[in-house]
């Protein structure tokens, strides 16, 4: 196993997937880094990668007209950033920028999504997980909805 | 100034007496959220251990269970959130004004069973307040115990209490705040407590966690923990419910077979988790 395909089975996403199924994805990613404060990527762009971080903190936020940009949520260490590009239109939902130096591993979505569509145990596997993934980043907007730290807090 | 509190009862006198204390200290912590250092007119209360609560009495208005947020010498330090009479009384508190205290009450979270061990603290919004004296334990004594992890959630950068304490933490221990919405000037974490879980530095196989916030929350932070390969015995939470006499007899704060006053606050998660999927308690 490369060191790239070792460092892809470290992330939960990847968790129990075959090394088969981890070299596949391999073979889309390659290293990138951003500067502090630069964008990643922008709302209402193909969604042709995602990324998985390694190091640093990237802020996910939306820009409403008329408003100061809202920023929904961060990602660090561990985390995927991007699922926009496992459903169509595969479009981009929100801005992503990095807050601190941000190293991390871009995967190329159109080749992984190519060889979903000619591999269905991949992209069973693959699609299986990210729905987890989903799942959990639904489940975690819910939460917030519910604006737990308002004046019912415990004390 | 409340003039109608007079000084004379004491702790001999029996847990439903309440030991009258005076404000020395007040600090506007929040618009709507104030700290206050009571200190015993005569005898003093015995010291509460971390995660106890008092009940706190303003005449002619009512009582209120406040767990505590700090202990300097005989000195109790309790926060407060305005969300009704009583509580509104408590933050009109000034200076010099005296006010009835009972406790300490219920259940501790026991920090000796942490010793030699890692431990990771959840606190969210006001449930910091009954984890600040357990923070604040593990800073001094750090070397009794492993790997130490504080992650605290809140609504706001601007509504996170005691961040001068919280950031004095961080010099000592790994500490990571999150809130539910930010401006773009904020560089820390957005998001759920749970968000944060897989990278704090703790073992999870040989931790104590001690959560502490809303109930959802609490359910949810638990899970996630156990999830982690927390056995549920070594998570424990620090429940809220209606208190009233605090000693086990009215009932007012039932859980199942459980009085929380007297069996909690602080339980293991591996006991309350049945009762609180009961629909209605």
């Amino acid at each position: 196993m490369s060191d790239l395909a070792s460092r892809l089975s470290d992330y939960s996403v990847f968790a129990s997937l075959s090394a088969e199924a981890i070299a596949e994805v391999a073979d889309c990613a390659k290293e990138v880094r951003f500067g502090e404060h630069e964008q990643i990527f922008t709302a209402g762009h193909d969604a042709d990668h995602f990324y998985l971080i390694e190091q640093g903190r990237v802020a996910i936020s939306i820009e409403p007209p008329n408003r100061d940009p809202v920023t929904i949520s961060t990602l660090g260490p561990g985390h995927v950033l991007g699922v926009s590009w496992m459903l169509p239109p595969y479009r981009l939902t929100f801005d992503a920028k990095a807050l601190t130096p941000t190293e991390a591993v871009l995967i190329d979505a159109v080749k992984l999504r190519e060889k979903c569509d000619n591999n269905s145990d991949l992209g069973y596997a693959l699609y299986a997980r990210f729905a987890g993934l989903v799942r959990d980043r639904l489940v975690a907007a819910r939460l917030r909805l519910l604006d737990l730290y308002g004046n019912a807090a415990p004390s | 100034m409340n003039p109608t509190v007079s000084a004379g009862a004491t702790s001999g006198a029996g847990p439903m007496v309440p030991v009258i204390h005076r404000v020395v200290a007040r600090r506007a912590d929040l618009a709507d959220t104030t700290t206050l250092t009571l200190r015993p007119v005569d005898e003093a209360l015995p010291h509460p251990e971390p995660g106890q609560f008092n009940m706190l009495w303003v005449p002619g208005i009512g009582e209120v269970p406040l767990s505590l947020a700090g202990l300097e010498g005989d000195d109790l330090v309790h926060t407060i959130r305005n969300v009704g009479a009583v509580t509104n009384a408590l933050c009109a508190l000034e200076t010099g004004d005296l006010l009835g205290v009972r406790g300490p009450f219920g259940t501790g979270w026991n920090l000796g069973r942490a010793r030699g061990r890692d431990v990771l603290v959840v606190a969210g919004g006001l449930g910091i307040v009954p984890l600040r004296l357990v923070v604040d334990a593990l800073v001094a004594d750090r070397d009794q115990y492993g790997k130490v992890a504080v992650i605290i959630g809140n609504r706001s950068p601007d509504t996170l209490l005691y961040a001068d304490r919280v950031e004095g933490w961080a010099e000592t221990v790994e500490v990571e705040v999150t809130v539910d919405a930010a401006s773009p000037d904020w560089s820390g974490h957005v998001g759920v407590v749970t968000e944060l879980l897989p990278s704090v530095k703790t073992n999870p196989a040989d931790q104590m966690a001690l959560v502490c916030g809303p109930e959802v929350m609490m359910r949810f932070a638990a899970e996630a923990i156990i999830d982690r390969g927390t056995p549920a015995e070594n998570v424990f939470v620090s429940l809220e419910r209606n208190m009233h006499c605090a000693i086990g007899h009215c009932g007012r704060c039932q859980l199942g077979p459980m009085f929380v006053c007297k069996d909690g606050p602080v339980v293991p998660w591996s006991r309350v988790d049945p009762l609180l999927k009961v629909r209605g308690r």
